[in-house]
């Protein structure tokens, strides 16, 4: 599993310190740099950010009240030069906080920390609730192989069977984990573990093949990449 | 008084940016150098004026010594170390720098003795809050 990343700063120097131990770190992305945390706040809202590791004295704004702000947000290891505000930062739920100069192990030891932690929030559950007419029905995620809107109904193709379910495409991608599934076209999703063909514009689920959409030709690498884990 | 000015978010910030220059520069001895350095004068800084420590805490501190210490000798002399510092098998608090003379006098004498000398360095924990440090200096043959 992938940790993405960013790192907020005021020294480019500090930052250059975290870009450099964090290339060493496989499991670590470090995808952008910021010496300004307002900065960070536009990439953070188009972005899916883990953890931001995070300096504490700032000019504008304290490492501290903009991990405030981020409510729910990525994980935080704190950055910070002097260790007075170790204690307020795991106040926060701070992941670690590290110390200046710090190693390339101590570093290692945080994002390690950090990726358990991530582990830990997406623990997905098995199955789901499907709402068909007046009953519901539980459906074990394993065994959803695709999905395909009709109409006001979204049908689910199951191993053994097929359900008819009162939602749209929005919906029923809200209740479905991510990592597992991916939406191919404006009206299909896929289970991803059930993918064993991919070619540019379509993708086989089961022996189905299913087609992807123009505007969705991402999902194919998005699909390898998950497969691939 | 001037001394207590110092400004400690001033000194580890410079600390790191000297850490990112030789990191960059490839330097991977003087980095190493510096962060240990880091760790130690924080140790200075907080530990030091605390009135118990763990004794791992002080290991730590000898080590990060050691390893400087290391860099300051002569290579051409080809000093043979021998470190084993025990950590303790469980919570030992003693006062902070306890053990720091030890580590220092060891290499004091180091770097001033003779022709191809060799330093050991042994601390080991023996009973609850007992420990015993032993160091010698001895010419090899």
């Amino acid at each position: 599993m992938k940790l993405v990343a960013i790192a907020i700063d005021d020294e480019p120097k500090a930052l250059e310190v975290v870009q450099m131990h964090a290339a060493k770190v496989p499991f670590l992305e470090l995808q952008a740099s910021f010496i300004d945390a307002f900065e960070a706040l536009p990439f953070l809202r188009q972005h899916k950010v883990d953890l931001i590791f995070l300096d504490i004295k700032m000019p504008d704004i304290s490492g501290i009240e903009f991990a405030q702000i981020l409510k729910n947000g990525p994980l935080v290891v704190f950055t910070t030069a002097y260790s007075e505000y170790a204690v307020q930062g795991f106040d926060l739920d701070a992941v670690d906080y590290l110390l200046k100069p710090f190693s390339l192990a101590r570093f290692t030891k945080a994002c390690n920390k950090a990726l358990e932690m991530k582990n830990v929030r997406t623990e997905v559950p098995e199955f789901i609730f499907l709402k068909t007419g007046y009953e519901e029905e539980k459906v074990y995620l394993k065994d959803i192989l695709y999905i395909e809107a009709a109409g006001n109904y979204m049908t689910y193709v199951l191993k053994e069977r097929k359900l008819m379910c009162r939602q749209n495409v929005p919906e029923a991608l809200q209740t479905l984990p991510e990592q597992d599934f991916v939406r191919v076209h404006r009206s299909f999703i896929v289970g991803v573990q059930h993918v064993g063909k991919i070619a540019r514009q379509q993708v086989w689920v089961n022996g189905v093949e299913i087609p992807v959409g123009a505007s969705y030709e991402d999902s194919v690498g998005l699909i390898k990449e998950k497969l691939n884990g | 008084m001037l001394r207590a000015q110092i400004n400690p978010h001033f000194l580890f910030n410079a600390l790191n940016t000297l850490y990112a220059i030789a990191m960059k520069e490839n330097s991977e001895k003087t980095a190493d150098g510096i962060q240990k350095l880091g760790d130690m004068m924080r140790f200075m800084l907080h530990e030091n004026h605390q009135n118990r420590i763990p004794l791992a805490k002080e290991i730590e501190y000898l080590h990060n010594l050691i390893s400087i210490q290391e860099l300051r000798l002569d290579e051409n002399q080809q000093i043979e170390l021998k470190i084993n510092l025990q950590n303790p098998d469980r919570e030992v608090f003693i006062a902070p720098m306890l053990l720091n003379p030890f580590g220092e006098n060891a290499f004091n004498t180091a770097s001033v003795s003779a022709m191809r000398p060799g330093l050991t360095l042994r601390l080991r924990t023996i009973q609850n809050t007992f420990f015993q440090s032993a160091q010698q200096l001895s010419p090899q043959k």
